[in-house]
């Protein structure tokens, strides 16, 4: 399923497809590895609700829904292995 | 001619730490991106060969353009240095060797040093050295930031390569495309790693747990406040005792010289040094070391994460809190730090507004201060002085959100900013490292900055003291001018000469204050009963403690990093503002109740 980064949930996983960011904000985030074909995971929300921590190449990342709504990413349907918790979310 | 080194990673892989091994510098280090603005430089000598070495800003890559990646790409282009030390961090290969392949086809002589393996073997992670070294055709060094042995073995590898010399020609080809090292760091990563690591303990959970962030961070600032004030009482006294004890020893000394040259030297300079020292050292020497300790094991970032939604609505981003966390030990470090915010206005705002926070060198006052207004004299006990410091803190949070939306509103108005911050993992602090480098880093400096102010303005204190205006200490008729206007802030004349004249250093405000009325210690409170109202004047002089302009030392870092007079001017205008504001409504208020 092709959703944006933001909104991925806590504890699901996803691989980008696309950053339609500016240039100058997409080059931050390619900086850091974020970019087609990384996988990540959505670890948590900071506890105001933004930004959100997500994980990718072995480190955290905070970035804010803003940015995150909009890179386009495909959600990883089932979740085997989830270290983060056990309840599945199936819709 | 000395052998060039440069040192290049991503940041926050213990880069700095390393280079101060390597070179015995003192280049301060914390957990946190970004921390190293501008490149340092230090040598040392192995076999009487001279190595000298440069520590480039961390960057992701070569190829974007922030200015951290501009100088190292630029010093890389025109010094080309003769060994290029790529330092990556052993529990996050995939992220770092992207920049290590990068750099490859770029540099002929390449020594990968392995870092942080002290913590990868913790998580029980396993890398094959020699696939490693295989890939990059580069001699790899394992390194523990935290045992000097380990860094002697990259000085003596360093000095190989070095003598290797330009046998490999450094291949033209340049990476294709920002994807390429990436995905082949990726590839690169699962081939040398044999063990997985255990996954860490998940402090974030807590740190950042939807219940517990907020009252984990007060919890912690609480404590950080409560075991330097407790901490400092008893050497603060020890300390003032013995320093009247060498005071009275001068006095013997110069019982010979007139009384003029000895009460300068001794009631101007001494006098006003040696309490500046006492009130100022033990707070400090805790302060620090604890504050190096949050840095160390990670908790800043952790900090920016969490404010970073009220400064977002602010228009700011939580970085800016971090600046304020380093303006809480002093001012000036606050406002260089500032160069962590990338975003230009959300940077000239974080400047302007970090003297709203109140520094190490304010506490004294706002102790004393408040224990007026709390009813005891001098004697407030160490839980409730520390719940002070954090109100205060709260109190200057809120004041510097609404001032920085204001100016981003007026002033500074413009895009916003982003806010993309690396989360390092947690790091068992190195508590040795810790003490050294914040005592004599951190303590030492600003105290001896402390020092070599409060000596001259003791002396020209002193002086302004003895001068005499038809028959009056100059110094009373200065205050008395200034009362009318003092009245409408809820002040006395008295003490609003010493906020002016204790504008070199914060620390002087209440020795000068005492200076000025001519009286000792205990006058304390007769000194705010002047006004009729003392637990007014004690509120409007703790408000104005925390918000007026900001020390010299601050406003001169303010110049230096700004380099314009308008931005300078508004840094100690604007704290000057809204303390004066603040100060008039409370006056005001009370005047009304009363």
């Amino acid at each position: 399923m092709e959703i944006r980064l933001a909104a991925l949930q806590e504890g699901e996983q996803g691989t980008v497809l696309r950053l339609g960011l500016e240039p100058d904000r997409a080059g931050s985030l390619r900086r850091l590895g974020l970019i087609p074909g990384t996988e990540l995971r959505c670890l948590r929300r900071s506890p105001l609700g933004d930004p959100t921590v997500y994980r990718f190449r072995g480190t955290d990342i905070a970035i804010r829904r803003r940015d995150a709504a909009q890179v386009e990413i495909r959600k990883l349907e089932t979740e085997t292995g989830n270290l983060f918790g056990g309840e599945d979310e199936w819709q | 001619m000395a052998v060039t080194v440069a040192l290049a990673g991503n940041p926050n892989v213990g880069k700095s730490t390393v280079f101060n091994v390597l070179t015995g510098l003192r280049q301060h280090t914390g957990n946190w991106t970004g921390k190293t603005v501008g490149p340092a430089r230090g040598r040392w000598t192995l076999e009487g060969e001279t190595y000298e070495a440069v520590d480039l800003p961390g960057v992701y890559s070569l190829e974007g353009g922030t200015p951290e990646e501009r100088v190292a790409a630029d010093y890389l282009d025109a010094n080309r240095p003769d060994v290029l030390v790529v330092i990556l961090d052993a529990t996050a290969l995939e992220r770092t060797l992207a920049l290590a392949l990068e750099l490859r086809p770029r540099h002929p002589r390449l020594v990968i040093c392995l870092n942080l393996m002290d913590e990868a073997e913790r998580l029980g992670l396993r890398i094959d050295c020699d696939a490693l070294s295989a890939a990059f055709d580069a001699p790899v060094v394992p390194t523990r930031a935290d045992r000097k042995k380990s860094v002697e073995a990259l000085r003596r590898v360093i000095a190989v390569a070095a003598m290797a010399g330009p046998a490999r020609q450094a291949s033209d080809q340049s990476a294709d495309g920002a994807g390429a090292p990436m995905q082949m760091a990726s590839d690169l990563a699962k081939t040398v790693t044999l063990s997985q690591p255990r996954s860490r303990r998940d402090w974030d959970r807590l740190l950042l747990g939807k219940w517990t962030a907020w009252p984990t961070v007060l919890l912690l600032l609480f404590a950080t406040f409560y075991l330097t004030v407790r901490g400092a009482n008893l050497p603060s006294a020890l300390l003032e005792r013995g320093l009247d004890r060498l005071g009275a020893r001068l006095s013997v000394l110069l019982a010979g010289a007139s009384p003029t040259v000895r009460g300068l030297l001794l009631d101007g300079i001494y006098g006003t040094t040696a309490k500046v020292v006492a009130v100022m050292l033990p707070p400090m020497a805790i302060f620090f070391p604890l504050f190096s300790l949050l840095e160390d094991l990670g908790f800043l970032p952790r900090a920016a994460l969490l404010l970073d939604r009220p400064f977002a609505a602010c228009g700011s981003c939580g970085r800016q809190g971090l600046c304020m966390c380093m303006g809480c030990g002093c001012n000036a470090v606050g406002v260089t730090g500032c160069r962590i915010i990338p975003n230009e206005k959300e940077r000239l705002a974080a400047i302007l507004t970090n003297a709203l926070v109140p520094c190490n060198g304010r506490f004294p006052s706002l102790i004393l201060l408040a224990g007026i207004l709390l009813g005891r004299s001098g004697s407030l006990s160490a839980l409730a002085t520390a719940g002070v410091l954090t109100a205060c803190m709260v109190l200057s949070g809120a004041v510097t959100l609404a001032v920085t939306a204001l100016l981003r509103k007026t002033l500074l108005r413009g895009r916003d900013g982003t806010f993309i911050l690396e989360l390092p993992p947690f790091r068992r602090p190195r508590l040795g490292q810790i003490l050294v480098r914040s005592v004599l880093d951190r303590t030492l400096k600003v105290l001896g900055r402390a020092v070599t102010v409060a000596a001259p303005a003791g002396a020209l204190i002193w002086l302004l003291g003895r001068l005499q205006v038809g028959g009056e200490p100059m110094l009373a008729v200065l205050a008395r001018g200034m009362d009318p206007f003092a009245a409408l802030l809820g002040l006395t004349g008295t003490l609003l000469l010493a906020f002016v004249l204790s504008f070199p250093a914060n620390e002087l405000l209440l020795p000068l204050a005492l200076l000025i009325a001519g009286t000792g210690e205990a006058a304390l409170p007769a000194l705010l009963a002047v006004g009729g109202a003392p637990a007014r004047t004690a509120l409007c002089a703790a408000l104005f403690t925390m918000f007026h302009w900001p020390c010299s030392t601050t406003v001169l870092t303010v110049w230096h990093e700004t380099k314009r007079a308008k931005w300078t001017l508004c840094s100690i205008l604007l704290p000057t503002a809204v303390g004066m504001l603040l100060c008039a409504i409370v006056n005001t208020v009370f005047r009304i109740l009363s």
